[in-house]
């Protein structure tokens, strides 16, 4: 190899592992700081290596906190939402790249609007419709509304377009399988790289939402962990060590997901990058 | 004569909820209490009291608690979507103007609760800034914060200072001077912005003078000039608050004074700067230069309109508890130093306790007295907003962008851009 390629090789394997540690501190700092007790945490300079408050912050959290009745609400919520997202999301964007019906386009264009429409605006109807359903302290509100969302139809749709030919979907029908089946047989192998995208959104997004758990789930057993963290913020009961803790334990369910799915997520993100 | 029955009937079982025993010994009651921060830690222990247990055997409180931000979003969206809250819901002063201005919560002065021979025993400001100019009470004070000076003895008598009156503001900076030794990493105060609340009374009303915003524009330019002769003076650290190096300061003892809400005192205790062995710290408390009353924080009850009406008059009696017992004051005080709205435990025995953390000083008469002289603030729905624009105001002062003339004309502008 031309030596100044070798040393341009080096030089950008060296930079590029420079900006993984930098992006990759965080997540360390955060396992850090979960270690050290609660008057230790803010110290400065900062801590950079584990200490010893493990256990005493592991009591406080616990003790605060009813943290696995939280966790498992946490786990069960974003896992629904994500199943049923991925689902939905592949179905309708099956039928927005694959079909031709009448006003598709037109019915693309309202779902796609619907994402310019911030959240927040219709947050106080949103609230009235769930009371009405009764579906205040249950898990429905933070699934059901969201299983057929905008940004997962767009991107499936998208995805879907590209990586499934016509020509196979005719091969399955002329081989007998019925419409429904060919997205169990057909479509969903071929979109996994699209779902694993959409699947980790859809799980971080819920995983870490704080303002739908916070108004739709008011008991704290009913709850999920970023507002059940919350009540550990305060002025005066220096809770950090335990804070910190939970925050860490909060993401260890996140590091997982990305370490089983890394491969798909990344052929997911760069299909269509390239032509050809 | 159906409609006629069926009116009586209503008018006696109304009467028997307005009037009657809002208690039922012989049934168990549950009043969900919506809090934030450390509140709910007062409170369990206030339930936790032979007091309580005597006079609510069969209620139980069930919180819903979150943080600052978090629990005053969640209350506004429900309010706002008319629809069931907590029994009893906590407010931060901060936010008292917004329902005062557009409802949603209780009237304590009307009837069944005619709270108003109640709050005659409340400090005043704070059952003014709770009262709509119709004269209804929507939230009842259950703590306040009297602001005061807290300053390290050992740091004022190396530099040999008494800080116990400090005449006026241009004291105190002469006396920061004096206290800020750099060479050993000491400073005065954590930073300029520390001290740009108290001239406007802790900044959470006050902002409207006969309609006119920022007025009267002494009162503002004052605040101003104040903060930036701190800066120029060069005595703080530049120490932003709850940072680490903003903790890790006082850890190390390099503040050596601070002008807060009583609260602040539990988080020195608990956190920024633990007692020794002995029970006691370097710190001791005194009142804010030129003896000036304010406030710098606070939290009020409220009972929300949406909660059903029997519900109203149980969750009544544990709000009238919190806030007009004594035992429940002076447990929350000592629980989360929230110190105590109800006057009369002022002169507990108590308040005239030395405190060990202050080295036996009795603190809780200097706040006791800031307490009942704190002037009132008009309060108004655009306060929050008013309260981010001026923050913008003293950061251009401190970073040295403007002028206190030019910071204020600049506020100001921005103001009337906002509320028209």
């Amino acid at each position: 190899m031309n030596p100044f390629k070798k040393l341009s090789t080096y030089v950008t394997t060296f930079l590029l592992g420079l900006l993984a540690l930098v992006f990759a501190f965080p997540f360390y700092y955060v396992f850090v700081l979960a270690t050290w007790r609660s008057q230790e945490v803010l110290a400065f300079p900062p801590h950079l290596w584990f200490g010893t408050g493990l256990l005493e912050n592991w009591t406080s959290l616990f003790g605060r906190v009813p943290f696995a009745t939280n966790f498992l609400n946490s786990l069960g919520i974003a896992t629904l939402s994500t199943v049923s997202v991925l689902f939905f999301c592949t179905l309708a964007g099956f039928a927005f790249s694959k079909y031709q019906f009448k006003l598709k386009k037109t019915l693309f264009f309202f779902v796609i609007a619907t994402m310019a429409i911030p959240g927040f605006l219709n947050i106080i109807p949103f609230y009235k419709m769930m009371v009405v359903f009764g579906w205040i302290n249950t898990w429905l509100p933070l699934i059901v509304p969201g299983m057929a969302g905008a940004f997962g139809i767009f991107l499936m749709t998208q995805f879907l377009e590209n990586a499934l030919p016509f020509e196979l979907l005719e091969a399955a029908r002329i081989d007998g399988v019925g419409e429904f089946s060919m997205l169990w047989r057909v479509v969903f192998p071929l979109a996994r790289a699209g779902m694993a995208v959409l699947g980790v959104v859809t799980f971080v997004g819920s995983w870490n939402n704080f303002t739908g758990p916070l108004i739709l789930l008011p008991d704290v057993d009913a709850t999920t962990l970023p507002v059940a963290l919350s009540v550990l913020n305060s002025r005066v009961d220096n809770n950090m060590g335990a804070l910190f803790l939970g925050n860490a334990l909060t993401l260890l369910p996140l590091l997982v997901i990305f370490m089983l799915f890394s491969r798909q997520i990344i052929s997911g993100l760069t299909a269509g990058a390239v032509k050809g | 004569m159906k409609r006629l029955c069926f009116m009586v009937v209503l008018g006696v079982v109304a009467t028997a909820l307005l009037t009657g025993q809002a208690i039922d010994p012989a049934k168990k009651y549950e009043v969900t209490v919506g809090a934030y921060g450390d509140l709910e830690k007062a409170y369990k222990a206030v339930i936790a009291t032979d007091d309580f247990k005597k006079k609510f055997p069969n209620v139980t409180l069930k919180f819903q608690t979150s943080d600052f931000g978090g629990h005053h979003n969640r209350l506004t969206t429900v309010i706002a979507a008319g629809e069931q809250t907590n029994d009893i819901e906590a407010l931060e002063v901060g936010y008292i103007a917004q329902f005062v201005q557009a409802g949603g919560l209780t009237d304590l002065n009307a009837a069944p609760f005619n709270a108003k021979k109640l709050s005659k025993d409340l400090v005043k400001f704070a059952v003014a800034n709770a009262t709509t100019e119709g004269g209804a009470l929507i939230a009842m004070p259950v703590d306040i914060a009297p602001a005061v000076m807290f300053y390290r003895a050992d740091l004022a008598k190396t530099a040999g200072l008494n800080m116990d009156n400090v005449a006026n503001w241009d004291a105190y900076i002469a006396a920061l001077k004096k206290l800020t030794d750099k060479s050993k990493g000491v400073f005065g105060i954590e930073h300029p912005a520390a001290v740009s609340a108290i001239p406007l009374n802790g900044g959470k009303g006050g902002w409207f003078q006969n309609n006119k915003p920022l007025e009267p524009k002494s009162k503002f330019l004052d605040a101003l000039s104040l903060v930036q002769k701190v800066k120029a003076a060069n005595v703080d650290g530049d120490l932003g608050a709850w940072s680490g190096p903003w903790s890790q300061a006082y850890l190390d003892g390099k503040i050596a004074s601070i002008v807060n809400g009583a609260w602040f005192g539990g988080t020195l205790r608990t956190w920024l700067s633990p007692a020794g062995a002995d029970g006691s710290s370097p710190w001791r408390v005194a009142y804010l230069p030129g003896k000036m009353m304010a406030s710098l924080g606070g939290t009020y009850l409220s009972i929300p309109q949406t909660v059903p009406g029997p519900r109203k008059l149980v969750a009544y009696e544990i709000l009238k508890y919190l806030t007009n017992s004594p035992v429940a004051q002076l447990t929350t005080f000592k629980e989360i130093d929230a110190f105590p709205a109800l006057t009369t435990v002022y002169n507990d025995k108590v308040m005239d306790e030395p405190v060990a953390y202050y080295g036996g000083q009795k603190v809780r008469k200097i706040y006791a007295d800031v307490a009942l002289n704190i002037p009132e603030n008009k309060v108004s729905e655009y306060d929050a907003v008013i309260g981010g624009i001026w923050n913008g105001a003293v950061n251009d002062v401190v970073s040295g962008k403007s002028t206190p003339q030019a910071a204020y004309d600049s506020a100001l502008k921005k103001v009337i851009a906002t509320i028209q």
